[in-house]
């Protein structure tokens, strides 16, 4: 399926997240929640791959475990043809610029205590990207980018709306100009509308800068809207991928006709009633 | 159509009151009807006053900062808005249920779920569901647990809500609202935290029961695909008001309201690979309405009349649209065929 002259953006081979059960008197591991269970993937330049499950599954375990941000037990991570030391959890350190993660909800991943500017501009001191004289003129074009007034720069998050706030997580992760970020359910708590500002956003990111996107969700309409290629979750691994337009028009496993049969939509109503 | 519909809100506008004492409306003259024994769908954005509005309804706002301005809620009879506490608290959860969005939120995460069932029959002072008033509470409990899907019904009693992932609690939730037999369901964006396939399942379970049981059901929900499949009729409301109304499947496939349209057009949609196109710009907070139409600083086919208050337009009865692109409207002399304009 997958035909690329390029060099994956980042992969992985059988990777394995387990999280130790313990029990009994001396605490000792008993089992194992399997959350990710030999997974591969592979993400190109400019691509948007869906990650898509219900609940539970392990897609946001694995989106975290492949940025190190939840150390994955065994199996590969190459990021930009660098292959990743998972022992060591300061290997994925180099490569925090390039590959950047935006979480579902808005409301918990914006530090309250920070102005707007101050959580713009801290990614790109870190990272030494910008000057600090210029900062500030750099955080208002990020704004910009984003469909977010300048006056917002020295607002606190809270006064701002589910959707602005999430524009304002996407603008932070895309200061540092990455290669790839990982949305993990970014639009799921939004409205429709909004929900539709921010995917636009995110294909203008694609088109123009290459970006690529692994697309972690349980909304199938949106993959079907977005995604260059679909791998569908369930119980840790992987159980079907391809296409999007091939796996949504014919289905191969039951997993997959059960989750696509469960999406709300017009045409299914004279059928059930 | 004869009929007195099952609940009538007439003009309902509601306010909050600010810290200076100011009273900022919130709802301006929402109108809408629920017939006995079907689904009525609620659909808008976030702060377009849907939530207000059902919370008004029964009153749980809170008493000391929100006012109702104008409007009447009739109910089988009686207004709403102008009945006592006693009253109210009889007819809240035996004669209206609600579900709320947040199941994990609307149950008390201190008592076993058991417990938080039996409060109903104890706070109404009745036993058994309302065919069998002799019945013991319990055995109706255990009849409405197995009826939303539990296999065991006595484990889901012994639990803490904790103990229970957000699909059952919401099916435990309309076990809940079910217990008394009400005439009529207020559900609040019911689905709205759940996964597709748990939402699918459980709005299926509440379409089953309220056809079983003849309860019409308020549906509260953004996603107006949920509304084309379960809703019987449906009103769209925008800035604290209703725009369009009209039976639920002519809404969605020949919205007339540019609003209505809009929100369609944002839905990502399964059976087409298209890029869902957004509203541009964000709903304003009460307060900050602009004057006349409410929607026209965002609607793309805006006009110099969309500054003064539209009228309604009836195309054929049932069917409401409240838009200057419309007959009845200044701008509506010249229009050909609205129904074929808005579908080009």
């Amino acid at each position: 399926m997958i035909n690329h002259q390029t060099k994956p953006l980042l992969s992985a081979k059988d990777l394995r997240t387990w999280f130790p059960v313990t029990g009994g008197l001396w605490k000792r591991t008993v089992d194992h929640v399997r959350a990710v269970d030999g997974v591969s993937l592979e993400v190109h330049e400019g691509e948007i791959v869906a990650l898509v499950g219900e609940s539970g599954c392990g897609k946001s375990t694995l989106g975290y475990s492949l940025l190190g941000l939840t150390p994955p037990t065994s199996g590969s991570v190459t990021l930009n043809g660098t292959a990743i030391d998972i022992a060591d959890p300061g290997a994925w350190k180099p490569f925090r610029r390039d590959f950047q993660i935006v979480f579902q909800d808005p409301y918990t991943s914006l530090n309250p205590r920070l102005t707007v500017f101050e959580l713009l501009a801290e990614p790109l001191r870190v990272h030494g990207i910008v000057p600090a004289a210029e900062l500030r003129e750099a955080a208002t074009a990020l704004l910009r980018q984003v469909g977010l007034p300048e006056d917002a720069l020295d607002r606190f998050p809270h006064a701002f709306s589910g959707g602005q706030r999430q524009r304002l997580c996407i603008a932070r992760a895309l200061g540092v100009r990455p290669k790839l970020i990982v949305c993990d359910e970014v639009v799921s708590a939004l409205d429709v509308s909004v929900q539709a500002q921010i995917v636009n956003l995110l294909l203008d990111l694609k088109r123009e800068h290459g970006l690529a996107l692994l697309f972690i969700t349980h909304d199938l309409s949106l993959v079907r809207a977005i995604a260059d290629r679909v791998l569908v979750m369930n119980a840790g691994k992987i159980v079907e991928e391809g296409p999007t337009a091939t796996l949504f028009s014919a289905p191969r496993e039951e997993y997959t006709k059960t989750l696509l049969a469960a999406v709300p939509r017009m045409e299914k109503r004279a059928v059930a009633r | 159509m004869s009929a007195e519909p099952l609940l009538r809100v007439e003009n309902l506008s509601l306010g909050f009151r600010g810290e200076d004492g100011r009273v900022t409306r919130v709802t301006d003259a929402v109108s809408f009807e629920v017939r006995e024994g079907e689904v009525f769908g609620l659909a808008g954005e976030s702060g377009c006053g849907k939530t207000v509005t059902c919370l008004g309804l029964l009153r749980l706002l809170p008493a000391a900062t929100s006012v109702v301005l104008s409007g009447r809620a009739w109910f089988r009879g009686r207004d709403l808005l102008s009945l006592g506490a006693d009253q109210l608290r009889a007819v809240r959860g035996r004669e209206i249920g609600m579900i709320f969005q947040e199941p994990s939120a609307a149950m008390n995460p201190l008592l076993p779920v058991k417990t938080q069932l039996l409060y109903p029959f104890k706070h109404h002072g009745v036993a058994g569901g309302k065919a069998n008033p002799a019945e013991n509470p319990e055995a109706r409990i255990r009849e409405l647990l197995a009826r939303v899907g539990f296999r065991d019904p006595d484990r889901v009693l012994r639990s803490y809500p904790h103990e229970l992932s957000g699909g059952m609690l919401q099916r435990v939730m309309i076990a809940h609202a079910l217990l008394l037999g009400p005439k009529l369901i207020l559900a609040d964006e019911p689905t709205t935290a759940l996964d597709v396939t748990i939402q699918a399942q459980v709005l299926d379970l509440l379409a089953e029961l309220q056809r079983e049981t003849g309860t019409s059901v308020v549906l509260i929900t953004h996603n107006l695909n949920l509304i084309a499949q379960y809703a019987d009729r449906a009103a769209v409301m925008y800035a604290g008001r209703v725009v369009e109304t009209g039976p639920a499947l002519s809404l969605l496939k020949e919205p007339l309201h540019p609003y209505s349209r809009g929100l369609i057009d944002a839905l990502p949609d399964l059976d087409a690979a298209r890029v869902p196109s957004p509203i541009a710009g964000s709903v304003p907070p009460p307060g900050r309405y602009p004057a006349g139409c409410r929607f026209h600083d965002r609607c793309p086919r805006a006009f110099s009349p969309c500054t003064t208050e539209p009228a309604w337009w009836e195309p054929k009865p049932g069917r409401h649209v409240a838009c200057h692109l419309y007959p009845g409207n200044s701008g509506g002399a010249n229009h050909h065929s609205p129904l074929q304009d808005m579908t080009e």
